[in-house]
């Protein structure tokens, strides 16, 4: 039997309108990218007009969610169904490529 | 001459398989102590957010850190850097970096614990990339991850109400 | 709330990819990309080198004509007086060849002869002590000049335009560009094998209508030194500029066979 979780996220102290009952601790999802040669060539020209990088974008926001759902699976793991706190770094962590990680606190809520 | 056009070639190559090896068993060494060590820790509690017990009474706080550079031996550095030309996930830096988080919050909690703190609340993470001295863009040689809170010392009986 | 400590899973932020096969993947995608890349380069190289004049030729290369070493002994004096009175009898057999042919002498007691781009053709004093008859000094001559009928150095140029353009595209990689730089040294040293032969070939029919037959013309690799072991016989045919002797000598007699030149003649002594 699947067990539909839906999972909260919430990037303050608690989840609005709910109360806390249990916290179990920190859980993470990470995940390093990088760009391809096409992406590099076609930013290289981009950079000499200017503007948004669409290729970068779309990028970001995929490997972003793969952070998130890499902390839901942590999160659901202990038997949570929120997290709290939640908050994005993005490093360099070479030329070329970077690391999108997301981390908060897992809890129950009710 | 040619000789040496070869010698050149098996170089890198046998330094390549010989990280291969090397990094891996290290890794697995690694990954043991890490288990270890969070599941004698996980009593120790550790949160993102401002958690004040409000029912016990708090003695004493200070911030408290662990960090750790790691660095990325040859062989991942190859593979990273064939996936950048190809584009998606860099797959044999996750275990360095994901490593490389587990233990600065181990050395958070133990930094907490030392010094007498019962909890970490308010913890974050940042992480940056040490550049290698000689400047070549050779990709990153070492990233350096911090975890940083709160600790906070209460006292274990409750406050009477 | 309560604290209720749980170890979440650690798996998640890894993948469970195995290093060695991810690796040999994306290898042999870059060789594959690479080699094609360099393969249309080459063909275009092909198409557009006949029609690049001699003249601008000289221009593109820096002048080599620092590296001629003046005689400084009668003995020298007189190789170079051989070396271009040959000259001038081969050229009268090739009348479309480029103006600014010459050859000199290069001081060393290495046993080489070379051609640079721009016309100047370098045998070393060495190979001038240890060659005997004029008609193998007219195939080392006529060899050389078979690479200018070739246009064999602006061949080597644009591939090696090429593949350092598709060195610039990798080396954003670091350690790959180093390894891709390295066996691209190994795989363009001097000239390929294709374009040897038909130097040799070219050399040969000059020699073949200067004297009228091809007799002695590969006397001189017999006396050269051998590889000893199998392993430096290997390596050699890997890595040298020049074929073989011995593949080379049976090469030359086959093509003295296939285009029925006279293998039997006279050789004249070189004049001292």
């Amino acid at each position: 039997m699947t067990k539909e979780v839906h999972l909260i996220l919430s990037n303050t102290e608690n989840v609005p309108g709910k109360n806390i009952l249990e916290f179990y601790g920190v859980v993470s999802g990470s995940t390093v990218r990088a760009k391809h040669i096409g992406r590099d060539i076609m930013a290289g020209f981009k950079n000499i007009v200017g503007g948004e990088l669409k290729g970068y974008t779309e990028l970001l926001i995929e490997a972003r969610q793969e952070a998130v759902n890499r902390m839901t699976a942590q999160a659901e793991s202990v038997g949570a169904n929120a997290v709290i706190n939640v908050r994005f770094t993005t490093s360099s962590v070479a030329q070329g490529a970077a690391e999108l990680f997301a981390y908060g606190t897992a809890v129950k809520v009710g | 001459m040619g000789t040496e056009a070869l010698i050149q070639l098996i170089f890198p190559l046998v330094l390549l398989i010989g990280a291969y090896f090397v990094g891996t068993s290290l890794e697995t060494k690694h990954y043991k102590s890490l288990r270890a060590r969070e599941h004698a820790s996980r009593g120790f509690l550790t949160v993102t957010f401002p958690y004040e017990p409000s029912e016990k009474q708090v003695l004493d706080t200070a911030l408290v850190t662990g960090s750790v550079v790691i660095s990325v031996d040859y062989f991942k550095r190859f593979l990273a850097g064939l996936r950048m030309l190809f584009g998606g996930r860099v797959a044999s830096y996750e275990p360095l970096l994901d490593r490389a988080r587990r233990e600065a919050i181990l050395r958070m909690k133990t930094d907490a614990r030392d010094r007498g703190f019962n909890a970490v609340t308010n913890v974050r993470l940042e992480t940056s990339r040490l550049a290698s001295s000689a400047g070549n863009n050779q990709g990153t040689a070492a990233v350096e991850i911090l975890a940083f809170g709160t600790g906070i010392k209460f006292h274990h009986e409750a406050r009477s109400a | 709330m309560n604290h209720e400590p749980r170890v979440p899973r650690d798996d998640v932020n890894v993948t469970a990819r195995h290093p060695l096969k991810d690796g040999a993947v994306m290898l042999a995608g870059v060789v594959v990309v690479a080699g094609l890349i360099f393969g249309v380069a080459v063909l275009l190289v092909e198409q557009l080198v006949p029609y690049v004049p001699p003249s601008w030729e000289a221009r593109l290369f820096p002048d080599f004509g620092l590296m001629e070493h003046t005689p400084d002994s009668p003995e020298q004096e007189a190789q170079l007086e051989v070396l271009n009175t040959l000259l001038e009898r081969l050229e009268a057999h090739w009348p479309e060849r480029p103006e600014t042919l010459r050859v000199g002498l290069l001081d060393t007691d290495g046993v080489n002869a070379l051609a640079f781009p721009g016309g100047l053709i370098l045998v070393t004093t060495g190979l001038m002590t240890e060659v005997q008859s004029e008609n193998e000094l007219a195939f080392v001559i006529g060899h050389e000049l078979g690479h200018y009928h070739g246009r064999d150095h602006l061949r080597s140029l644009g591939r090696g335009v090429a593949l350092a353009t598709i060195l610039a595209l990798l080396g954003q990689s670091g350690t790959v560009g180093e390894l891709v730089g390295i066996s691209s040294d190994l795989s363009t040293r001097g000239f390929s094998r294709e374009q040897e032969e038909q130097a040799d070939a070219f050399g040969l029919g000059l020699v073949e209508s200067e004297f009228g037959h091809v007799h002695g013309a590969t006397d001189f690799f017999d006396r050269l030194p051998a590889p000893e072991s199998a392993i430096e016989r290997a390596l050699a045919t890997y890595l040298a500029t020049h074929p073989l002797n011995d593949e080379r000598v049976r090469s030359i007699e086959q093509l003295a066979r296939d285009r029925d030149w006279k293998t039997e003649g006279e050789t004249t002594a070189l004049a001292r």
